[in-house]
């Protein structure tokens, strides 16, 4: 009988020695990491993805690079192919990912994927665009209303009278990234009179079909467009019609013609998000959701307006310019 | 509790097995502890010198390539075409732009990571290596930093940083700038800036961390502490990611690694460009690595816990064991039990102490033999002693009464009296032995009955109703003598009647019963109880001559044990029953 006692306790004893030694440095998360499996689902993924998609996959393959993660990315190749994502995300959930990191197409349409993805106890970030729907445990992207405020203070200081009719291009009706960056701007913009919205549905030519239209019959003074794809639809219009002097505007990212047509003065101005940042900080949330902590519901990767004079500093240029863009000369 | 906590050191087993233990616990422990962190050193400072030949490797092709880079420059200053482009431009048109920009985009095919060369007169004149591209209007070249520093610093290469190049309109490429102003050969007049554009992918590329386990990566910064190159560059800028660049510019490369918030810093001086390589490591994202080390160091303790803990049981169980044993033996010692030796196998110490008290039980044993042996002695010399009382007193009645009859000329009486007398003697004496047979023993009593008959004349009958069957089995001699001794003296020797005196013999239960009945008086049941067992009445009985009954008992009871003697019980006025109890051995001839 203590001769049995004597063993467990030396058994007892050898745990806890083995337990000690085994537990001497664990101040590092990663190794909890490396088995655990992401998927990403963009609005745009693919050779036709806009740089802004494919500098958030950057920002995210830099976090899991980091930790461990497991991540694989994948979306539709264009925005408007909602019903596409809808069914990416139901395939997906089929493959039992330990998380979910989404960016919506449809502010609406994705609430029953993302339902079901929550009854299948797969965990939700939306990056980006949100659900409408309380189960995402957080939500990574840049604050609308406020980068919309950015624009429409911008604008402001271009067009200080409040009669000047001005158009607001926004690419979407549904897509809460579009209505909440055009309530930013009509906010900013409360006391102006004569503002006008006309929505593109995402698409290039639709942008500037419709600026184009609007520049002929002479209606519009100022234009503000709200994301990459309206702001290369109205400033190529602008530059076709070669009214870039006397109109001003204001548009929304990055995109390298974008850029051009701010340095050659046809943009007077362009809010743009952090799209690395984004991709990162989704990827650590999704971290820390997985590894049991408490998260924000809403975290603000913030925006900045760039101009023709602050986009040349060091601070905006990697911001601005990705390292490995292709060299894309103007288009005529 | 507390108590039995320590109930369990009062052990010499438990206090060997918990010191040991305790022991070589602490011993595993320091050892592993040890020989872990000399494990994680020496693997830091291995995986920490690998680093540094990686970064040297990098900060030699970076000077290499920058070393390249700036012949080609030199290359290009010295060559006539631009020598006479700049210095005759304004005087005459010889010299063909164009020509110039096709020499210049010669070098372009050369180098791919060459992105452009421009050359830019103080006098306004302007050549680029893309001939059908006009440098931008936006561009404002003056104001350019490289444009400044090659100004500043006549004659000295000048490497930017890494920056977007805006030079031609609606391409923005990420290049490192090397720029200088160049001269007039011959005058040695400055004429403009040089500038050649690096493709950083090149510089990006070679700046790919290695290693993916443990996570690193590599930043480089310029002279300033400013970046050059970070692969968070935007996180840096948003803060979300810090880079302790003050410490890292005091650091050389023979530094120790810099240790801040869990990474490892190592740098490496690029000389040719004056940049800061960096490289960072996770200190503890290697866990993939140290987690096996450590399963390994944890698991040999484990095994080498286990093992010894059982080797510790063992050995204070041999320790005490034996111990043990000698204990046990001694216990039984304890229980009166002599005839025992500790056969103990162990150590010469325990061996010599089982040794020593085996002596010592054997001497006890010795004595208490010879104890038990002078007892018997003593015993028996009881015995004979308590034999002899009988005879003098009764052997000169019965030869005064021999001689009263011959004087009497009662010659038959005579005879029959004395051969009675001799036959008493003969079984009396019986070769000297203790146990005779039944039938012997009732001839006895017969001789003494008739001697006592014939001295009282008839005053009582005796009868002898013995089954044949008893006369083999044996019996203590002159037991049978005293009883009825006894009944004709305490009985019979005052009744007015004629006394009866009946023996009678059976076997009960494996005993013999002998009874001696007689119709005398009778004695007070308590009295004659006591005459048995008490020594003290018989002292007081001594002169009415009670000796007989406890003598017969005490005999008795020597020679066969407890259980066996005398038994009365009584009838006054009636008649007085005295029973010998005895063993009813098989009949066998043994000689004491």
């Amino acid at each position: 009988m203590r001769r049995m006692n004597w063993l467990y306790i030396s058994v007892i004893i050898a745990a806890l020695l083995y337990l000690l030694l085994l537990n001497l440095d664990t101040n590092g998360t990663p190794d909890q990491m490396r088995n655990r499996h992401a998927v990403v689902i963009l609005k745009e993924h693919g050779e036709l993805a806009a740089d802004f998609w494919r500098v958030v996959q950057e920002g995210m393959q830099e976090a899991a690079r980091e930790s461990g993660l497991q991540l694989s990315i994948t979306g539709p190749p264009r925005e408007h192919m909602v019903d596409l994502q809808i069914r990416l995300v139901l395939e997906q959930i089929q493959l039992e990912p330990d998380i979910i990191i989404l960016a919506a197409t449809d502010f609406d349409r994705l609430r029953d994927p993302v339902a079901w993805a929550h009854a299948q106890n797969i965990p939700i970030i939306t990056v980006d665009s949100a659900v409408n729907s309380r189960i995402p445990a957080s939500f990574v992207a840049t604050d609308n209303v406020e980068a919309g405020m950015k624009a429409g203070e911008l604008m402001k200081q271009l067009v200080p009278e409040q009669d000047t009719p001005l158009l607001i291009l926004s690419q979407s009706r549904e897509s809460s990234s579009a209505i909440e960056r055009e309530k930013g701007v009509r906010m900013a913009l409360e006391h102006y009179t004569s503002l006008s919205v006309a929505y593109a549905d995402g698409q290039y030519q639709a942008a500037f079909d419709l600026a184009t239209e609007a520049l002929i019959r002479g209606e519009i003074r100022a234009i503000i467009s709200l994301n990459e794809v309206t702001t290369l639809g109205a400033g190529d219009a602008l530059a076709h019609l070669g009214m870039g002097e006397t109109i001003s505007m204001v548009g929304f990212d990055n995109a390298p013609r974008v850029l051009a047509h701010l340095q050659s003065g046809i943009l007077e101005g362009t809010v743009v998000q952090r799209p690395f940042t984004m991709g990162y900080q989704a990827v650590k949330l999704a971290e820390a959701v997985l590894s049991g902590q408490e998260v924000d519901s809403f975290v603000n990767t913030g925006s900045v307006v760039i101009t023709r004079e602050n986009m040349f500093e060091q601070e905006y240029q990697e911001l601005l310019f990705p390292f490995d863009a292709p060299l894309q000369e103007l288009s005529p | 509790m507390i108590r039995r906590f320590f109930s369990f050191f009062s052990t010499l087993e438990s206090r060997t097995y918990y010191i040991f233990t305790l022991l070589i616990l602490m011993t595993i422990l320091s050892t592993q502890l040890i020989s872990y962190n000399y494990t994680q050193r020496s693997l830091i400072d291995v995986t920490n010198t690998q680093k540094g030949y990686t970064m040297e490797r990098l900060a030699y092709q970076i000077d290499t390539y920058m070393t390249t880079m700036e012949q080609i420059a030199h290359t290009v200053i010295d060559s006539d075409e631009i020598q006479q482009y700049f210095t005759r431009s304004g005087q005459n048109d010889s010299v063909d732009g164009d020509a110039v920009s096709q020499y210049l985009a010669s070098f372009l095919r050369a180098r791919e990571d060459i992105t452009t060369i421009a050359l830019f007169g103080f006098d306004g004149t302007r050549i680029t290596s893309s001939s059908d591209q006009q440098v931008s209007p936006f561009s404002h070249v003056e104001q350019q930093q490289w444009y400044q520093n090659a100004v500043h610093n006549p004659g000295r290469t000048i490497i930017s940083s890494a920056h977007v190049q805006n030079l031609f309109f609606g391409i923005y490429p990420w290049v490192v700038s090397m720029s200088m102003t160049f001269h007039d050969q011959i005058t040695d007049e400055p004429l403009g800036v040089l500038l050649v554009d690096l493709n950083f992918n090149r510089i990006r590329e070679l700046s790919q961390p290695v290693m993916q386990d443990p996570p690193e990566y590599i930043f480089i910064l310029d002279s300033h502490g400013d970046y050059v190159f970070h692969p968070q560059q935007q996180l840096v800028y948003s803060g979300i990611t810090t880079e302790p660049t003050e410490s890292l510019m005091e650091m050389t490369d023979r530094s120790d690694p810099l240790e801040v918030s869990g990474k490892s810093y190592i740098t490496r001086q690029a000389q040719s460009a004056d940049w800061r390589i960096v490289c960072v490591t996770e200190l503890y994202g290697s866990m993939g690595q140290w987690r096996y080390i450590q399963a390994a160091y944890a698991t040999i303790g484990l095994i080498a816990f286990i093992v010894v803990g059982l080797v510790a049981n063992l050995l204070s169980r041999s320790i005490t064991h034996p111990i043990k044993e000698l204990c046990a033996v001694m216990k039984s010692v304890d229980r009166h039990n002599f005839n025992i030796t500790a056969e103990i196998d162990s150590t010469v110490e325990i061996q010599q102490l089982a040794d020593e008290f085996n002596i010592m039980v054997r001497k006890i044993r010795g004595l208490i033999d010879q104890i038990h042996h002078e007892q018997e002695l003593k015993r028996k010399s009881e015995l004979k002693a308590l034999q002899a009382q009988i005879n003098p007193h009764f052997l000169y009645n019965t030869l005064d009464s021999i001689i009263w009859m011959s004087e009497m000329d009662r010659n038959r009486e005579v005879v029959l009296m004395t051969s009675a007398l001799a036959r008493l003697f003969r079984i009396s004496i019986s070769k000297g032995r203790e146990i005779i047979t039944v039938r012997e023993e009732l001839l006895h009593v017969e001789s003494y009955l008739t001697i006592q008959k014939m001295r009282y004349r008839d005053h009582f009958s005796y009868s002898i109703e013995v089954d044949e069957s008893l006369h083999a089995y044996p019996c203590l001699k002159i037991i049978l003598q005293p009883l009825v001794e006894n009944a004709i003296y305490h009985g019979l020797k005052t009744v007015e009647y004629k006394g009866l005196i009946k023996i009678s013999g059976f076997i009960q239960d494996d005993r013999i019963i002998l009874q001696v009945i007689d119709n005398g008086v009778g004695m007070d049941p308590l009295l004659l109880e006591r005459l048995i067992s008490d020594s003290s009445a018989r002292k007081q009985l001594r002169s009415s001559s009670g000796v007989g009954l406890h003598n017969v008992h005490e005999r008795l009871r020597l020679y066969f044990g407890e259980p066996y003697g005398l038994t009365c019980s009584c009838t006054p006025g009636e008649r007085t029953v005295i029973s010998v109890i005895m063993p009813a051995t098989p009949p066998m001839e043994e000689d004491l």
